[in-house]
């Protein structure tokens, strides 16, 4: 009983760190409808920024952390402006391709600024792990999760009290209407992007503390993007939810039927709930071509 | 002064839509724009209002102009700034937002850019009590004529001197619309804002407008004053048939 709240724990710890990626898929996604294949590796773009700043640079972690965050956000900015408003009025389609596109070329970049070798993240959190009663939480998933956590929660104050939050909702809900009442949509579009950017460099830093920092780290966005796509890929709500879930259920299945199942086992409860709610758990019917 | 000159505009590849089409909102005057379905008065409106882009559409010919200035090209946000603001077809709420938040992101967007501040969100719910009783529901639960008094009031927090109006009554039960077409005469009338009209129901449209302009096929076939055209008998065959058989 102890063992199952244990791994439970470290199980939401890590789906609380999903939450915090799928986030950034979201707000693109209502924002623009598009869905942007690139994440993954904006996220590790963050990450070897961080990697900078602290080991390269040799900063603290308060200066570094932020000046990663700052960084993954222009590129966040530039993307917007230099990729993706020159292809306005063609189709989606040709949108997501081109973050395809984007996506390997971040990778060959990672690889030839910094090094296609694993390397270690200077430590940002404490590294003794976490003590509740009996149950121990490694010290890189705990902190990281509440930084994770942390991080959710700002955005969907920015997102929910102020009135720039209030005005990206509305564009994202109608641009036409957004745009003849004054609101500059194209720089919502542009503030959107920064915000996804920001919370992908947030979490490239819990990423790569947990795990180590290589090229291919972006590979967990895929994953990443079937959680959200079980949450509902328009509801920031349903990214964290499903992001929850799936940590869980990885944790659990691995730990009591082995690491092979692991994999197994939450894309199929994800297929499953799928079928029964095709829009995703909390996701609004919608028809959607893609 | 609105003044649109000889506006051609077409969808995509396709034909042209407008076809030379002329028109005139003098300052503080209420204009109609009359037509059968499909005659192009949306496609009026989307021209003025800068919309066309979002349809794949564009002006192909014509000038625009506010006040004397050319006006057309322009995008819609900085439009909004010029004080002409657009209630496009089909009311385009945002419809998970509350009524609230509709009227807040209306009135947030020009904030700072104006001498004095909008904060009209209590003169909306004035003119349309209806609302403040709905204002923390979702706008898209709202009924038809809670739609276009949300739509219409938002516009208003613009703080606009031009509005352009597609089918306000549109679907509307019969007290909704009289409720709706007495809050857009009392727009024009407390606050000077001159208003282009587009309707169906010409009855209601040439009840409130002074001046007003038949449009077929993307070019303006009739204006006059309305007193003219109501006893126009080409007009009252085409459009006010179900007047004169009330
Ligand atoms: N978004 C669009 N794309 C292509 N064609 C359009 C579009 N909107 C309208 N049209 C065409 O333009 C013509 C005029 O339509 P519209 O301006 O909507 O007329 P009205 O508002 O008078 O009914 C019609 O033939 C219609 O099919
Ligand atoms: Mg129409």
């Amino acid at each position: 009983m102890e063992f199952l709240l244990e791994i439970s724990l470290v199980g939401l710890a890590v789906g609380g760190v999903y939450g915090l990626i799928g986030l950034g898929y979201v707000i693109v996604y209502r924002a623009t409808r598009i869905v942007n294949f690139a994440h993954g590796n904006i996220m590790m773009f963050g990450a070897y920024c961080y990697f900078t700043g602290a080991a390269v640079l040799d900063l603290p972690w308060w200066a570094a952390l932020p000046l990663a965050v700052t960084a993954t956000a222009l590129l966040g900015t530039a993307v917007e402006r230099l990729l993706l408003r020159p292809l306005e009025g063609r189709s989606q389609t040709v949108a997501v391709m081109a973050t395809f596109g984007l996506a390997a070329v971040l990778h060959g970049l990672v690889q030839l600024l910094w090094s296609a070798r694993d390397v270690f993240m200077p430590p940002i959190f404490a590294q003794q792990p976490i003590v509740l009663g009996a149950m121990y939480i490694p010290a890189n998933t705990g902190y990281g999760a509440l930084l994770a956590l942390a991080a959710v929660g700002v955005f969907l104050v920015l997102f929910r009290v102020t009135n720039l939050g209030l005005a990206m909702r509305a564009t994202a809900s109608d641009q036409v209407a957004a745009s003849s009442l004054g609101i500059n949509v194209p720089a919502m579009f542009n503030v959107t992007w920064a915000c996804a950017a920001a919370t992908a460099a947030l979490a490239g830093v819990v990423v790569g503390s947990i795990t180590t920092l290589n090229p291919n780290m972006g590979r967990i966005g895929l994953s990443v993007l079937a959680v959200v796509i079980l949450g509902g890929l328009d509801s920031l709500a349903g990214a964290i939810l499903a992001g929850l879930i799936v940590g869980w259920l990885e944790a659990v299945t691995g730990f009591y039927l082995g690491a092979s199942y692991k994999d197994v086992v939450p894309f199929l409860v994800l297929l499953t709930i799928l079928m029964v709610r095709p829009h995703g758990l909390l996701g609004a019917p919608r028809v959607e071509r893609l | 002064m609105l003044e649109v000159k000889a506006i051609e505009a077409v969808y995509g590849q396709g034909a042209p839509v407008l076809r030379g089409l002329s028109l005139r909102v003098p300052t503080g005057r209420i204009v109609a724009l009359l037509g059968a379905n499909g005659a192009g008065k949306t496609t009026t409106l989307r021209a003025i209002a800068g919309l066309l882009p979002f349809e794949r559409g564009r002006l192909t010919a014509g000038t625009i102009a506010l006040d004397g200035r050319r006006v057309d090209g322009v995008a819609p946000h900085r439009l909004a700034r010029r004080r002409l603001v657009a209630v496009p077809e089909g009311r385009r709420l945002f419809t998970d937002l509350t009524v609230d938040d509709n009227l807040r992101a209306a009135a947030w967007a020009l904030k700072g850019r104006r001498a004095r501040p909008p904060g009209g969100i209590d003169a909306v719910y004035q003119l349309f009590p209806l609302l403040a009783a709905r204002r923390n529901h979702r706008a898209g639960y709202l009924s038809g004529g809670e739609q276009q008094m949300l739509a219409i009031g938002r516009a208003l927090l613009t703080e606009p001197s031009v509005m352009l109006l597609d089918e306000p009554s549109l679907g509307l039960a019969p007290r909704l619309r009289e409720e709706v077409f007495t809050g857009i005469a009392r727009i024009n009338r407390d606050r000077g804002v001159s208003i282009l009209l587009v309707e169906q129901n010409a009855v209601l449209a040439l009840d409130i407008a002074r001046y007003g302009y038949v449009i077929e096929q993307g070019r303006v076939v009739l204006e006059g004053r309305v007193a003219d055209l109501k006893a126009n008998p080409d007009v009252r065959d085409a459009y006010l048939g179900s007047a004169t058989g009330r």
